[in-house]
This record gives structure tokens, sequence and C-alpha cells, in this order.
């Protein structure tokens, strides 16, 4: 029915013609003939995203309520949430968990850090900046599997290149090295020390584009105003980049918190579970004890934590945007 | 757990080539060896594969990267000469690298596509059997039976596989051992004999430790998470008369015995070995070792070719204690052997061309072109073989290759009651038991406990 056909005018007192809102159903028709191609558009992305998304994901949320253990299949039964009981009373995911907001905190927080100070210093009128530029975003092209089996090489207490240098400036004694791989702590340290210097370049570009946004004529008119260029960062500067620093901060936090390689390369989640986060003990139970139940249930844990920042995210991207247009 | 690798280790040649090889080392997480080819190895590329007749029957193997380059261009070129004598099968051999191959299988699996014939690590076999998915052999060990061959094959070899759960799942085809190493002209200058016991041994340590002067008694892996690490722990645990599980196939962890190879261990560690043992794995302890610092060395056979190589001046003066005798006493005189098998899975639609495949692999002959591709990597399952020139080339290689025959034993014996708990304990006892007990974060029985906690649900069985 066209618009053209409701208008109907009615007999007696209403004289001025008036348009007839259309049914329901003739409604959606209207719609599918008007936006008919662009869902045809976009079916094959839908059907390639619920074929490698969501039905995997959907039989990832079931296995989370089975006991399913691929050597045991006659136990295979669904038992409604103990998985998620058994992981809440249980006292390894419990360490898993702290070490896993252990890495994100020092990890995105020193990233950061790192980031924002070379991000800062970058954006200044250096000779070779470019070349600078290009060098510390070598980490962050680097395949981390690679540079984490080089940083397994150089830590090694015995024979590792950093233990080598201190000896030969007379820090530590020859026979008196540093443990950076087996000493719970040192070990921990050590995961963020490669984390962080694998993950700031991000940073620092992240940093440099809000930077680059930033109109000349800010800092000038405040340098005429008397701003030391201190007062300048913190009152102008940084709170422009501070929306953009957010939002990268939460989206290296959602990495760091499922990054699996760092700890399996690096510690092997120890020594003594020190380095073990939740993402490591759910590959440990599913693929090693091959207890694919109680593994994906662990995966589910550490998805909904990360649905909560990725609704953070999302939120805080909304916010910027609208305050853009 | 009971994950038997070969596990090459960095050698100081190798390090520089490897920096450079390492972008090509990502697929291979976890196989270590791609950085231990030095350089192009004499043998290191297979002959040209043929062509499938049009009408063969078409098999797929998928086995593991074993070895060296050389170790697996003897592979492919048996599998080649298997298809030049059958042109009526057509055998498609393809390597899986150690860090993902459980999920290749198990993938593979649950998609209905897994090889006809396979190898992986020493328990696999009982996985897929207890999925179903292994093919019954128990045809092909009565041929063997018949035929003699069970006669010159090491007894634990093919009685390992014999009726699990009604079925025969696999046939081992090599034999992959640790030992522990040791320097003779230090025990010498120490006036110390070889020991044969436990007591002599902490003994002849005690004598060795000189930490002061960079010497460290002993070279053990204790990293977590590696499947190294339980190697050693496994060699006491059954001198001290442990097992994993008793002949109902309950886990029997947390028992006395364990506790003595766990105590023993944790003092070993903290008296006699480097501080950083518990971030060492193999490639560690062999380069301690080969560098001077480490007066003993817990290894594989892998070990005898890279201390010839990266260490010539050490090779003459290394030695292989005996199987130490513990508190299991003599009946106890075990060394960790993997005993690792091939299997056929079930799935395969020409299981009779899959088992003749196999039976051809099988034949000494055959196994031997791909042992003496690299000696001392791999140890025979054949007593004959012992003659060969390739295990009487050194005294290391003699000895090590006897005392496999006489004394190797792996996680699963004495029986297969707990065969699939066993196979799925992953890294449990390392990163439960031995790594945080030897940093000192747990007592040795509070880990033990841990453990027979965390893996008891592993062992239950359907009749149970």
């Amino acid at each position: 029915m066209s618009l053209e056909e409701t208008q109907v005018q009615t007999a007696g007192t209403h004289q001025r013609p008036y348009i007839q809102a259309p049914s329901g159903k003739g409604r959606m028709r209207a719609h599918i003939r008007k936006h008919a191609m662009p869902y045809l558009l976009i079916l094959p992305s839908l059907l390639f995203l619920v074929a490698i998304e969501f039905y995997p994901l959907g039989v990832g949320l079931l296995e989370a309520f089975k006991y399913h253990n691929r050597v045991q299949p006659w136990a295979t039964q669904y038992n409604g949430i103990d998985n998620f009981v058994k992981a809440f009373n249980d006292h390894t995911v419990r360490i898993a968990l702290r070490t896993s907001f252990v890495m994100v905190f020092g990890i995105v927080g020193l990233s950061y850090l790192l980031g924002l100070l070379s991000g800062v210093l970058l954006n200044q009128r250096l000779r070779l900046r470019g070349v600078y530029r290009a060098l510390i975003l070598i980490p962050w092209v680097a395949p981390p599997v690679v540079s984490f089996i080089s940083w397994q090489w150089m830590l090694n207490d015995q024979s590792g290149i950093i233990n080598r240098i201190l000896i030969n400036l007379g820090i530590i004694g020859e026979f008196d090295p540093i443990l950076w791989l087996a000493d719970p702590t040192l070990a921990m340290v050590s995961i963020i020390v490669v984390g962080t210097w694998s993950r700031f370049p991000f940073m620092m570009i992240t940093v440099l584009a809000a930077l680059s946004a930033i109109p000349d004529d800010l800092n000038e008119a405040a340098a005429v105003d008397g701003a030391t260029p201190f007062q300048t960062f913190r009152h102008i500067t940084f709170p422009l980049i501070l929306p953009v620093s957010v939002i990268a901060t939460l989206l290296q936090a959602i990495w760091v918190f499922n990054d699996f390689g760092l700890p399996f390369v690096l510690t092997g989640g120890g020594p003594a579970n020190a380095t073990t986060p939740l993402i490591l003990l759910a590959y440990k139970e599913a693929f090693q004890r091959f207890n694919i139940g109680y593994g994906t249930s662990l995966a589910v844990i550490s998805m909904v934590l990360m649905l909560a920042l990725g609704a953070v995210y999302l939120r805080l991207q909304a916010k910027q945007q609208g305050e853009m247009s | 757990m009971a994950r038997s690798r070969k596990n090459h280790g960095l050698s100081r040649r190798s390090l520089i080539g490897g920096m450079a090889a390492t972008p090509f080392a990502v697929g291979g997480l976890g196989n270590t060896s791609v950085w231990a080819q030095e350089e192009e190895e004499p043998g290191a590329t297979p002959e040209p594969t043929l062509v499938p007749a049009p009408d063969a029957v078409q098999l797929e193997f998928w086995d593991m990267q074993w070895g060296s380059a050389a170790f697996m261009a003897a592979m492919q070129n048996l599998v080649t000469e298997f298809n030049r004598q059958h042109p009526e099968i057509y055998v498609n051999f393809r390597q899986l690298a150690w860090g993902d191959y459980t999920q290749k299988l198990l993938s593979a699996v649950q998609a209905g596509t897994p090889p006809d014939i396979g190898g992986g690590d020493s328990g696999i076999p009982f996985n897929m059997a207890a999925q179903g998915e292994a093919l019954d052999i128990s045809d092909l060990y009565e041929e063997w039976q018949n035929d003699g061959t069970f006669d010159d094959m090491k007894p634990w070899a093919y009685e390992k596989w014999q009726d699990f759960q009604g079925t025969t799942p696999g046939i081992t085809w090599q034999l992959d051992s640790r030992g522990i190493y040791y320097r003779k002209d230090l025990l010498e200058e120490a006036g110390v004999s070889v020991p044969t016991t436990w007591d002599e041994w902490r003994s002849a340590l005690e004598a060795l430790h000189k930490p002061e002067d960079g010497l460290y008694a002993l070279a053990v892996p204790g990293k977590q998470g590696s499947y190294d690490t339980d190697q050693f722990y496994m060699t006491l645990a059954f001198q001290a008369g442990a097992r994993l599980a008793d002949e109902e196939g309950n886990p029997t962890i947390d028992t006395p015995e364990h506790l003595a190879a766990l105590e023993f261990e944790k003092d070993l560690v903290t008296n006699f070995a480097a501080e950083g043992t518990p971030s060492w794995t193999f490639t560690e302890v062999m380069r301690a070792f080969e560098q001077g610092n480490a007066a003993m060395a817990f290894g594989g056979g892998w070990f005898i070719e890279d201390i010839r190589v990266n260490a010539p001046d050490l090779f003459d003066k290394v030695g292989l204690l005996p199987p130490l005798e513990g508190p299991g006493g003599p009946e106890s005189q075990f060394i960790v052997s993997f005993a690792n098998p091939w299997m056929i899975y079930k799935q395969t639609e020409h299981p009779e061309e899959a088992k003749t495949f196999l039976r051809w692999m099988m034949q000494p002959d055959n196994l031997m072109q791909m042992y003496s591709s690299e000696p001392g990597g791999k140890w025979p399952v054949y007593n004959s073989l012992l003659e060969t020139e390739t295990y009487q080339s050194n005294e290391l290689i003699a000895t090590m290759a006897e005392h496999t025959l006489e004394y190797g034993v792996d996680y699963w014996y004495p029986n297969t009651a707990a065969a699939v708990g066993i196979a799925s304990m992953g890294t449990t006892l390392t990163d439960l038991v031995i790594n945080p007990v030897i940093t000192g974060n747990r007592e040795p029985k509070d880990a033990l406990a841990d453990a027979q906690a965390a893996v008891e649900p592993l062992f239950q069985r359907q009749d149970s």
C-alpha cells in the first residue's frame, strides 16, 4: 500500500487529509523492500560470523556446563553449574585470577607510562624522529613467541646476557646469579617487564596519534599566557589525550588478560604457579588434562570478565564519539 | 605428563644460527629441535617422494618431529621405500609439531579425518582407545608372537599395549631413555668411585659440589609446565619403589615411596644443584654440563651426540651412571625410558593396508634405518640391534642402549589398569608437586596430597 493510497478523506467533519499509518505487516514489507540490498550484502559476513564465532561460542558455553573429559567419554554429562562452583572453590583458580590481574595492572600501567613518555618525546621536533619511531615499534611488530623465547634466553640465570652484563659490571658475583625466572617474585617482575616491553609501542602510537590531533595554537596560547611546559602538559595536553588513553588502556587490559603466550613461553606458569594466569590454567585443564568441560568453564569466566571490560570500552567509545559529534 | 620427546638443546654453536632462524620457529613452538640444526646435516634432505599410482589405496601417516632433520628425512625415506615396494598402497607422511599435536589429533578425530596410522607421545594410543578411536591390532600381535618377533623385542615394548580394555591399541617402535651423565675426570679427582646406590650417589655429589668454583654437582630440569621436570622425579620415584597407580588402576601418588623420592629430589636440588633449577629445562641442563659447570647431569640420549659435537673435549671424560639402587631395592632399579608407539586409527577405511604398512615399518632392518640416522637419538626395541655398529659406536651409546633394554620402563609400568589416567596427567606432577617443592613453596607431603586429589577424577574408569 502506497502512502497515496492511504490518504483518505473522511466525510463530514474532517476536511483535512491525513495519512493513515500502514499496518505492521505492510511496514515490515516496505522496510524489507527498501533495505533488502544492504541485508543481502552483509549476509555472507553474518553467516561467516555465525559459523566461526557464534557457533563455536555456543558450543563452548554448553561445554562449560558439562563434565567432559576427552578420555572419559562415557562420563560426559551436563552437570549444571558444578564446574563454576568448583572453579570458585579452587584455590589454584583464585591464585590464577590474582596473577591475571597483577599482570594486567603491571603491564598495562607500565606500558602506558612508557608509551606516554615516549609518545610525548617523539612528538617533539627531533632529528631522525621517524627512525626513532620505527625502532620503538620493533617490539610490537616482532612475532611475540620469538620475542619471548629471546627474553627467556636473556633472562637465563646461568648464561643469560643480562646476568652476564651484571657480573661483568661487578654488580653481582660470578656465582651469585639473579634468578630472574626461578624466583616467584622475580619471575612475575620478568613477566611484567617483558610484557611492558612488547606492549608499550602500541601505547606510544596511540598517544602520538592523540597528540597530533591537538592544535598547535592551544599550546602556543598557553605559552603566551606564561604556562610552563609541565603546566601545559598537565592542564591542556593530558586532558585532551585522556579519552584516547582510557580506551587504549582498556583494550590493552583485555589483551593482557588473555595473553597466553607470554607466561607459557617465558616461565611455563612457574615457579610454584606464581605466573600462571587464568587463561594458562584453562589451557592446561583442557589440553593437557583433557578436561574440556572444566577448562572451558575457566575460559568462560575469563570471557565474562573481559565482556565487562569490553562493555566499559564500548560505552566510553560511544561517549567519546558523542562528544566529537 | 609422560610426553617423551626429542628435546634438542641449544648449543653454543647453534645459538647464533638459532637466533637467525627464530622467525621460522614460531610454528613449532615447543619444538626446540628447530634450532639445533646447526647446518645442513648429511642425509637431512629426504629423497624425492613417489607419485601414487592411480588405483593405489592412499593412507595418511602422521607422526611427531622425533629428531633432527636427518632423522626425519630417514623416516620419510622409509615411507618412500614402502611406497616403492607396495605400489598398491601409497602412504603420505605428515610431520606434526610437538606444540599442538594433541589439539590437531583431537580435532581430526572429532572431525572424522584422523590419519590412518599415527604416532605421538607414549600414552596416545590409550587416550585414543578410551575414545573408541584406536583399531585393535591384536591380530598383528598374534603374528609377531608366532613369527618370533616378540622373542627379540623388549617385553615392555609390547606388554604395555596388550589387552587394554579388551583391545591392543599400539606397538612400540622406539624407546626414548633418560640417564645421569657424569664427568669421569671430576669423580677421579675427588677420589670417588662410580655410585651405584642413592647413598653412594649423595656422597659423590657432596664431594663434587663446589659452587664457589662455579661447579654444581648436579644439573636437573625443574621448570614448571615442562615435561622435562617430571622425568627426573619419576626416575627417583621408580627407584624408590613408587608407581603412579596400583593394579586396580587407582592413583598412588600420595604414598611413602613417592614421599621418599620427592624428599630426596628436594635434598639434591637444594644442596647440589644451581639455584636457578626451578626454571631449567633440558636445554639449560645440557648447557651447564657442556660448559663444565655441572659434574653430573640428568638428560636424554640426545645429550651424547650434542656433547660430542659441542663439547668434544669433554666427550671422552663423560660416563653414564648405572641405574641406581634406591629404597625400592634391586627390583626397582629402573631408568625412565618411554615406549613410543604407532597405532592405527579406527576410522581408517583401509585397516588391512594400514596393518601392512605397520608390519613393514616394524621390521628390524627398517627401524634400523631410522635409528642409525641419529645415533643415540632413539633406542631400539629389538635386542638383536644392540650388536649393530650404531649401538656400539661409542661407550656412552652402548651403555645407554644396554640400560634401556635392561632397565627401561615408563610411567605406565607395570600394568595398564590406569593407562588413561596416567596419560591424562599432563604436567600435573611438575606443576603441583615438583616445582612447588623444589622452590620451597610447598611441603612434599602436602604437594603429593594436592596431586593425588587433582588426578583422582582423571583415573575414574567406566567400570569403577
